[in-house]
């Protein structure tokens, strides 16, 4: 039975508890430095701070380990059973098990049982030493891509039969001078330093922020190989011309082994989110000399990680079945003894599930039957109505956490009258968000009232508060604003577009629809709606020819713990035609602004400044409305309810590595089956 | 001519069709927007067009689409079917995988679709205009027109959530153990009510023709019982037509099996059809098509070859 909505968002309400519950405070956290060291001040507050300050919210990386907060009071010991198994599900077969050829949910999802990192966060995106011991930012200075031209080579550019000019090179490009061709023709050449070079720039001193890293002594791969500076460096050069190696060389320039047990990772520019584009999976030596994609069971390869569960079984689009690792390293470092740990004195030292059984069931129809017939114990990506159903039945818990992403329509800006910042600050006006989350959402999202998710608020805003009470008007349903910017603006109406969306998401479409019914109902606007499957709709916003046409996209986009990654990549120039900036959106000051938010040192060394660029950054987005914000979902898992104390991270791909064992938040799942 | 050469000349045509659906296929494939490489590339921000360009020239996307046609047709002819972009795994590990439970559900549905087709048939032929005739063809007109999804929906709904019958998800048991035999009655269901409707129409409309002819009154006025003219002289006779319409059903178990896989979880080739579709991974959409190709014809000629046990009047020529 659908829950009455007595309140404007009773599920928003609930979240706000759960924080609350947690002990951690909403809002912006204090600096996390306090001595001369400097502060990354990437994502925003360091965690809990050298300082003993206040907590961290916010997802900040911090320029050393954090230590313990002063004012948190954790409970002395906690209850909890050790054993069983617990039934999850999946809606969709992990495309690999191979982390740096994998990007899809379902495939983190999976390699979250095996694969660790130096590092670890919590749900607040705040990070920890994981697999090191200790870790701190020895040195960082102001350093361009263009500083690396000495050590560039010179490569030949080529063309592919669709016309995309590119640097014809087997080598991974570190990155490029800034001085080559804006448009290369074939023949052309170009400056990239490359993985080859990038050791001499170091040597010489070129670069922009040295990490060094402690690791922990006696880590043992499931194979019983023992982790070394060797294997960080090493995963790294598996990472090379791999499917996620544009994401690692974004900021990554090198690794070096410094001993056995000690790693220097190198930035390519001092970044407020340097730590956190540097951190990968590290792999076993067996693993690092596999052909891309083979590091999988169907190809013969079982995962090996130090991570806390051990590959039993995998059917391909049938079932995982994991259990506990009984040599989890962390038994002989002891949680207790992590710096940081400020959780429960018996908090154990792993896992308390014996296996965990992941059934992959892609219809979320079937996936709620058999969580209500007792066949599975966890399901996740269920539709409004059935988490509604869920939250109202007994025997059922329905766990929620606001996720870092959102909906949002993209005008096509170049496009006559879509081109005229009033024409799309009045179709903003006519996005009538509160209904959308009360009717089609039932409350399993919140009006985007400003374009922050609550996971990036740490650096992502000095005051969420008040900058959503500052944003709120612009963003309200509002006809009469709408009508009067329209005639300001002297455009001819009604104005014609469509709005395009994906068909495979009921809710989408019925936000598209709604919308285009509002905005068609002011006689200003006459909208039709489109619909293309998922891939089909891909294909079409990423042609050069989709600025041209006259089109609004209503997609969806998730980000990161980085505040920036709720604005560059639906406004910064260089994701045009990328991902997410199909309209060819490009104001070269707001360019600026966002990258003066996250990269020098200024931003690294003050979070609350970091903090109030991002103000900036959010008014002036909303002012110029290239994009509107609809509405901030949320990542929602069901369970039976003999699954004790599950919690929701924020982002899907690491939702049952999190629930299962996360002692950054004394995370731990345990099952109670009669 | 022989049966044999029968069989060898339509097993022949196979050649001609597969290519003709191949080349279909591809094109079609390949003339919808977006591709497997969009969308490994499309939520990535950082991913430039060098990396676009290397992802494609890896997986040979970058040649003209007739090269890639003939490279592919190449392969499939040394028995190789390709990889998936997305995974790297092999189409045919894929394939062997998944065929087993198609062929298993689709022939669970046939036998569901015969069981209940072929007694109700002859129970509305031989009760002509009747009322038991009247309810048959109510039922008939229900299972053709209720779509699979909801059918399957309800079932799962009914018998495994409500009555706890069945289990939700298949059992991890081998495709023979009766654990899975027990499982595969609703999904079998689902996927043989429309069949089994249209076959049970056939099979009343043929019987009750036949039942018409003088053989038959010859046979009654030879003072057979009512159950031998109907059983051993009509039925073979009716059974004729059922053949020719069962096997072009094959093709709508076929297309059943894609909805019906998705909604009862099943790990067969339709349910790996849509996950491929939404990929857009051109390889194995291929393959699927193309044995779901092979299927009906093969389908047919078994249909064909059950014409002549069925009548030895047919010959093939």
């Amino acid at each position: 039975m659908p829950q009455e909505n007595d309140s404007p968002n009773p599920r928003r309400r609930r979240i706000l508890q759960t924080i609350a519950a947690a002990g951690i405070p909403v809002g912006l956290a204090g600096c996390g430095s306090s001595d001369s060291t400097p502060t990354s001040g990437d994502g925003g507050d360091g965690g809990d701070g050298g300082d003993g300050g206040d907590g961290g919210d916010g997802g900040d990386t911090p320029t050393e380990s954090p230590t313990p907060t002063a004012s948190a009071t954790p409970p002395e010991t906690m209850e909890f059973t050790e054993g069983g198994t617990l039934r999850g599900s999946l809606g969709a077969n992990p495309s690999s098990f191979d982390p740096p050829y994998s990007s899809g949910t379902p495939s983190s999802e999976v390699q979250g049982f095996f694969y660790e990192a130096l590092t670890t966060n919590d749900k607040r995106g705040n990070i920890y030493p994981w697999l090191a011991e200790s870790f701190e930012l020895v040195e960082f200075q102001e350093v361009s891509a263009a500083d690396y031209t000495d050590y560039m080579t010179t490569i030949p550019y080529a063309a592919d039969q669709e016309g995309n000019v590119f640097l014809d090179t087997d080598a991974q490009i570190v990155t490029r001078d800034p001085e080559n061709p804006s448009s290369p023709s074939e023949g052309d050449e170009g400056q990239a330093l490359t993985v080859n070079e990038a050791g001499d720039a170091v040597a010489d001193g070129t670069f922009g922020m040295q990490y060094q890293f402690s690791l922990h002594e006696g880590v043992t791969f499931h194979n019983g190989e023992e982790l070394t500076a060797q294997n960080v460096v090493d995963s790294f050069v598996r990472l090379e011309n791999s499917q996620v190696s544009a994401q690692v060389w974004q900021n990554f320039l090198y690794a070096e082994q410094v001993d056995e047990y000690t790693v220097n990772l190198y930035a390519q520019q001092p970044s407020a989110e340097a730590l956190r584009t540097l951190i990968w999976s590290v792999l076993p030596s067996d693993h690092i000399d596999l052909p891309g994609g083979d590091l999988d069971p169907r190809a013969g390869t079982n995962p090996v990680g130090t991570g806390p569960f051990v590959f039993e079984e995998f059917s391909d689009s049938e079932f995982l079945r994991v259990s506990r690792n009984e040599d989890y390293w962390l038994q002989d470092v002891g949680i207790q003894n992590k710096e940081w740990f400020e959780g429960p004195s018996n908090f154990p030292n792993g896992p308390v599930v014996d296996e965990v059984d992941v059934s992959i069931v892609p219809d979320n129809a079937t996936r709620a039957s058999a969580l209500q017939e007792g066949e599975i114990d966890v399901a996740g990506g269920l539709n409004a109505q059935q988490q509604t159903n869920y939250d109202d039945a007994d025997g059922f818990n329905v766990i929620s956490t606001e996720t870092g992403g959102y909906l949002f329509f993209q005008y096509s800006v170049n496009v006559e009258p879509w081109d005229n910042q009033q024409v799309r600050q009045a179709a903003n006006h006519l996005i009538p968000r509160q209904q959308i989350v009360d009717n089609i959402e039932q409350g399993w999202s919140r009006p985007a009232w400003t374009p922050v998710p609550e996971v990036a608020y740490g650096s992502g805003t000095t005051d969420p508060e008040a900058l959503e009470e500052d944003l709120r008007p612009q963003n309200e349903y509002d006809p009469a604003a709408a009508e009067q910017l329209i005639n300001e603006a002297g455009v001819e109406t009604p104005i014609e577009t469509t709005i395009e969306t994906n068909s495979d998401n009921d809710n989408r479409v019925q936000k598209a629809e709604l919308i285009a019914e509002a905005m068609n109902n002011t006689g200003l606007f006459d909208v039709s709606v489109e619909t293309y499957e998922f891939g089909a709709l891909i294909g079409r916003i990423f042609s050069p020819d989709y600025p041209s046409m006259n089109t609004i996209l209503l997609v969806g986009l998730s980000g990161t713990f980085d505040p920036g990654s709720f604005c560059e990549a639906t406004h910064h120039s260089r994701n045009i035609g990328q991902c997410c900036n199909a309209q060819g959106i490009e104001y070269p000051e707001f360019d600026e602004m966002m990258d003066n938010a996250k990269f020098g040192t200024e931003v690294l060394d003050d979070v609350e400044e970091r903090a109030s660029r991002y103000d900036a950054i959010w008014r002036r987005l909303v002012e110029l409305s290239a994009n509107s914000y609809v509405d901030i979902g949320l990542t929602v898992m069901v369970t039976n309810d003999e699954v004790q104390s599950w919690d929701t991270f924020p982002f899907p791909g690491g939702l049952y590595s999190y629930a299962l064992y996360s002692p950054t938040d004394s995370q731990l799942t345990y099952v109670e089956r009669e | 001519m022989s049966l044999r050469r029968f069989i060898l000349r339509r097993l022949l045509l196979v050649v001609p069709i597969m290519f003709g659906v191949s080349l279909i296929t591809f094109g079609l494939t390949k003339l919808a927007p977006g591709g497997p490489i969009q969308l490994i590339i499309g939520f990535n921000p950082n991913i430039g067009p060098q990396d676009i360009a290397s992802l494609r020239a890896q997986y040979g996307l970058d040649e003209p689409l007739w090269r890639q046609y003939l490279v592919w047709i190449g392969n499939v002819l040394q028995g190789d079917l390709g990889e998936v972009i997305g995974s790297g795994r092999s189409v045919n590990g894929i394939l062997l995988r998944r065929i087993p439970p198609t062929i298993a559900l689709g022939l669970f549905g046939w036998v569901i679709a015969l069981l209940v087709a072929i007694p109700t048939g002859i129970y509305a032929a031989v009760n002509k205009d009747q009322f038991g005739d009247d309810v048959s063809r109510v039922v008939a007109l229900s299972g053709i027109s209720l779509p699979n999804f909801w059918l399957g929906l309800m079932l799962i709904l009914l018998f495994s959530v409500k009555m706890n019958l069945f289990p939700v998800l298949a059992p991890r048991k081998p495709l023979w153990h009766p654990d899975m035999l027990w499982y595969l009655v609703l999904p079998g269901l689902t996927i043989g009510t429309a069949s089994s409707a249209t076959l049970m129409r056939i099979m009343r409309s043929s019987m009750a023709q036949e039942m018409n002819k003088e053989y038959v009154t010859a046979a009654r006025a030879k003072g057979l019982p009512e159950r031998t003219v109907v059983l051993k002289h009509v039925l073979r006779n009716s059974l004729i037509s059922v053949a020719t319409v069962a096997a072009f059903l094959t093709s709508g178990i076929l297309a059943g099996s894609v909805v019906v896989e998705t909604v009862f979880n099943w790990p067969g080739l339709g349910r790996t059809l849509v996950q491929a579709v939404i990929a857009r991974e051109i390889n194995l959409i291929m393959a699927i098509t193309l044995f779901t190709g092979v299927a009906l014809v093969v389908a047919n000629l078994l249909a064909d070859i059950a014409y002549a046990a069925l009548d030895p009047r047919i010959t093939y020529d």
